[in-house]
């Protein structure tokens, strides 16, 4: 790959990088240094590709260890928002009736291979994530998105295991709220 | 239980109720399967793209 195509390709790439790291640090000021950063190390250690996805695998791989050591060097910083007083109890509560059972069944969501092969589907998600509170979409982003273990995760933030667990299940129970009003719709189909 | 198992290990008593409940639950395998669908996704983040991209 030349270095002019290269940089063609990077130019292309880096709108989504950049969505990615916001997404993640949700800090639009570290969102671009991160995409800076990962770029100038992707330019400065060219490698050959077979293609564009080969490519764009490789970048963000760099773009998340890149992400990685900002939130090591920052993680302490971040302004933990005040949320509404939700406590994760509360939420996991609020899906039962009195009798114990699901108050509003959860739908089945059909093939999820298929799901995956939609890419509005992906779109869906993607707003999902961005609607949840900064420290939630962190937290999540850490553990899903970056792979970081929960106690890593902790460690950098700045927070309790359990309170971490607790953050993670809320994002969890806001996005399957999320993906259930805005894709999987009202089908009730019993499995 | 579902929940907390994305995040930690469940111990091996948990683990066995979890999944006899499971087998005979639909709604809350049902439930599993959203939350398991999520993960997922979020995997195959990376190698989405919108058209500009691909």
């Amino acid at each position: 790959m030349s270095h002019d195509v290269l940089l063609q390709q990077l130019e292309t790439l880096r709108p989504s990088l950049l969505r990615f790291a916001q997404l993640q640090l949700r800090n639009p000021v570290w969102a671009e240094d991160a995409v800076q950063d990962t770029l100038v190390a992707v330019i400065e250690r060219p490698q050959s590709f077979a293609g564009r996805a080969a490519l764009k695998t490789w970048v963000i791989g760099i773009l998340k260890h890149k992400i990685i050591d900002l939130l090591r060097k920052k993680g302490r910083e971040v302004q933990v928002e005040v949320e509404p007083d939700e406590s994760q109890d509360d939420a996991f509560d609020a899906l039962f009736a009195a009798d114990g059972h699901w108050a509003s069944p959860p739908t089945h969501w059909g093939d999820p291979d298929a799901t995956l092969e939609r890419s509005e589907f992906f779109q869906v998600l993607e707003l999902c994530v961005e609607k949840l509170p900064s420290q939630t979409g962190r937290v999540f982003m850490m553990r899903e998105w970056l792979e970081l273990e929960t106690d890593e995760i902790c460690k950098e933030l700045g927070i309790s295991t359990t309170n971490c667990w607790v953050i993670l299940s809320r994002a969890r129970m806001r996005l399957r709220e999320c993906l259930e009003l805005n894709w999987f719709g009202e089908k009730r189909v019993v499995s | 239980m579902v929940l907390a198992a994305q995040d930690r290990p469940l111990p091996l008593y948990r683990r066995v109720l979890l999944r006899l409940h499971l087998g005979i639950c639909g709604h809350c395998a049902n439930f599993r399967q959203q939350i398991d669908l999520i993960r997922a996704a979020i995997r195959r983040v990376d190698h989405q793209g919108r058209q500009a991209d691909e």
